[in-house]
């Protein structure tokens, strides 16, 4: 009896299992191209944004992330959603999603109260910054990103064509 | 697989590089506009203009020592310490920005008073150096 409730609960997780990844892929692809659309036409408040975090000292350093990074975004975000290029695309995913969670774990930690320059949007003056909600929100996307990174990487390992056996 | 992870790493920053190239050419070229070369010391002492002197520091840093005549002025807090320097400017004086931030505050003045006689200081400004 037991054999069977478990049977049916691993046959239920591997049905109901893709489409939520295919979903989570799709929301974290749908996410970075959003936001790299609205950073890539905005680049002056962007670069704003950055500025605010007072981690780079250079205007042109600065001016130059602002210009890139919204297409970077759009790239990995496309690539996500078209599935080409998938693992790369993962992996900077992840990697941005940890910068911009450790420059933002950096301003709280200084008392800065800035936009988090996620959606270059205009922040009322009168709100502070929420900190703890961006965080939770970053964490969850960087876990989603690794999550689905660890599961295309075992996926890609697997389909890796053998090396032709040596004849002696 | 780490050499297919680097290859689809490096095509996809290949791929966000030609529309960044392009956006940022186009985005940013009034943003060069309101640029100006910085103007140097020898520059300073051979001209016969009166200098309006903005130190783009921290509070601490312009406490400690700063360009004789200078106000301070950050992006960070520009509209409380914008006055005093449009109080002491006039449109036939110079304005000389020095600091890290002197070439960003620069182009802002410019932007902002809409006029060109705003110059980043490029060298040392301790020859200005209040006694």
């Amino acid at each position: 009896m037991e054999g069977k409730i478990v049977s049916a609960l691993v046959r239920l997780l591997g049905k109901v299992t893709p489409p939520i990844l295919h979903a989570a892929r799709l929301t974290l692809g749908g996410l970075f191209l959003y936001t790299g659309l609205r950073k890539a036409f905005a680049t002056e408040a962007f670069a704003r944004d950055i500025q605010n975090y007072g981690l780079l000292g250079s205007a042109d350093a600065i001016l130059m992330l602002a210009v890139y990074l919204p297409w970077l975004e759009i790239a990995a975000g496309a690539a996500l959603i078209v599935r080409r290029l998938q693992l790369g695309a993962l992996i900077i995913v992840a990697a941005l999603m940890l910068v911009f969670t450790g420059a933002l774990c950096s301003a709280w930690f200084r008392g800065l109260d800035i936009s988090c320059g996620c959606f270059v949007e205009e922040r009322p003056l009168t709100t502070r910054t929420h900190f703890a909600e961006l965080l939770a929100r970053d964490l969850a996307l960087l876990l989603t990103a690794t999550l689905l990174l660890r599961i295309e990487w075992r996926r890609a390992s697997v389909d890796k064509p053998a090396a032709p056996a040596q004849v002696s | 697989m780490i050499v297919q992870a680097l290859r689809q790493i490096a095509a996809l920053l290949g791929l966000a590089l030609l529309p960044a190239f392009v956006s940022g050419a186009i985005q940013l070229q009034p943003h060069r506009a309101e640029r100006a070369e910085p103007i140097t010391p020898a520059e300073i002492l051979a001209s016969a203009q009166e200098f309006v002197w903005v130190d783009t520091r921290t509070q601490a840093d312009f406490d400690a020592g700063h360009a004789s005549g200078a106000t301070r002025l950050t992006v960070e807090d520009w509209d409380p310490l914008i006055p005093p320097i449009l109080d002491a400017w006039h449109p036939d004086k110079m304005l000389i920005v020095y600091g890290p931030a002197g070439e960003e505050v620069a182009a802002r003045l410019r932007k902002d008073l809409q006029v060109k006689n705003v110059r980043a200081l490029k060298g040392d400004w301790q020859r200005w150096k209040a006694k």
